[in-house]
């Protein structure tokens, strides 16, 4: 059920919800993390690549996340903090395991063949730009693969400013590394994805 | 920097094209016109890729399992953790660098200075670093042979790995956000 002006108004924003977590609330603490599911689920996704290892790099980051979160002292907001310790996660996971093409949850009738339904994948909506004639999930997986190229810390930084929508200077803080840095990175990688997009459009 | 870098450079940094700012320039500018252009293009091919929302009963799976961990309550009443922690670093730095500084300053004078012409120690100007670390990080420090300070500072909660953070990252994400908001 989507949430009216009136829900909205009345929820409690992360600071409240740590406030209740800090007096014992248990259901405060579920639904300040399951607000942030969503984003950190995507955040994994992009730099992992496969949905099962975005929930594998969610689940350890939460739990990480709620072992620690005594020590969360609300020098920066819940959802970076959150999120960094996510990506961390993401990175650990994805050095352990080699990078798996990618499958996302609309694929997921390829995993159970109990749940087995149309990929939405290629069905969705017209292609984004006619020109590089490409289908949805040929376009993520030329994404991903000009992601893969990238550095841990390049591949963070562009995830945590494109899909999460982090600020610079939040992500500056995140990361531990001056604004300049966050920039450089940023800008490195546009230079890279878009390069390698730029050569798939003249392939195709 | 170059006119046209410090452009692409902003607009890579998610300035918005149309802005007073940039839009003379990109106007005139076939090059940077064609740089917020492709990214555009990326923006764009970014959103249509983006991960489906992932069903609710993922997050019940998952949370299930996290519920079951024994936890802690968060901000323990009294002096909190992080506090303390600052603090026993601080104190500690202060204590390293003020034995560092005796140490050079008997090998500068191996004979028992005079104490009526040396200066009193209290009139010495105190070095002091100031780190940010994170509650439950460990803070090594490291004078290298060059005289230089360096900090790393071990996260458990958040990486595997030792991040390596130089005192003058605080210093210069300040100066450059002080900078950012003045443009």
């Amino acid at each position: 059920m989507p949430e009216t002006d009136a829900d909205v108004a009345t929820a409690p924003d992360d600071d409240q919800l740590l406030l209740q977590v800090r007096r014992g609330d248990r259901s405060a603490r579920e639904e300040l993390f399951r607000r942030h599911f969503g984003v950190a689920y995507r955040v994994a996704h992009r730099l992992l690549g496969h949905d099962h290892d975005a929930l594998d790099a969610v689940q350890d980051g939460f739990l990480k996340a709620v072992a620690h979160l005594a020590e969360f002292d609300r020098r920066c907001e819940f959802r970076t903090w959150l999120l960094r310790i996510v990506t961390n996660a993401a990175l650990d996971l994805g050095r352990r395991r080699r990078r798996r093409p990618t499958l996302s949850l609309d694929d997921r009738s390829a995993l159970d063949p109990d749940n087995a339904q149309p990929s939405s994948a290629d069905v969705v909506g017209p292609p984004v730009d006619p020109a590089l004639n490409l289908h949805r999930s040929d376009l993520r997986r030329q994404l991903d693969a000009a992601l893969a190229t990238l550095s841990p810390a390049t591949r963070a930084t562009f995830v945590l400013f494109a899909e999460a929508e982090l600020s610079y200077k939040e992500i500056a803080a995140c990361q531990r590394v001056p604004i300049g840095t966050v920039m450089s990175r940023l800008h490195y990688a546009r230079l890279k994805l878009q390069e390698l997009l730029k050569q798939t459009t003249l392939d195709a | 920097m170059k006119p046209c870098d410090k452009i692409t450079r902003s607009l890579s940094a998610g300035a918005d094209p149309a802005g007073p700012e940039l839009a003379p320039h990109l106007a005139a500018c076939e090059r940077c016109a064609d740089w917020a252009e492709s990214i555009t293009a990326l923006d764009a091919a970014w959103s249509a890729t983006r991960p489906a929302e992932p069903p609710a009963q993922l997050f019940d799976q998952i949370w299930s399992r996290i519920d079951a961990q024994p936890t802690r309550l968060p901000f323990p009443a009294g002096p909190s953790r992080a506090a303390l922690r600052r603090l026993a670093a601080a104190a500690s730095i202060l204590v390293g660098l003020g034995l560092a500084w005796l140490w050079g300053l008997s090998r500068a004078n191996p004979r028992q200075p005079d104490p009526r012409t040396s200066p009193p120690l209290a009139t010495t100007p105190a070095v002091a670093y100031q780190f940010e670390a994170e509650p439950g990080e460990t803070l090594f420090l490291h004078i290298t042979p060059d005289g230089r300070v360096e900090a790393d500072i071990r996260d458990p909660a958040t990486t595997s790995e030792t991040i390596t953070v130089a005192a003058e990252f605080e210093i210069l994400n300040f100066m450059e956000s002080q900078a950012a908001d003045a443009l």
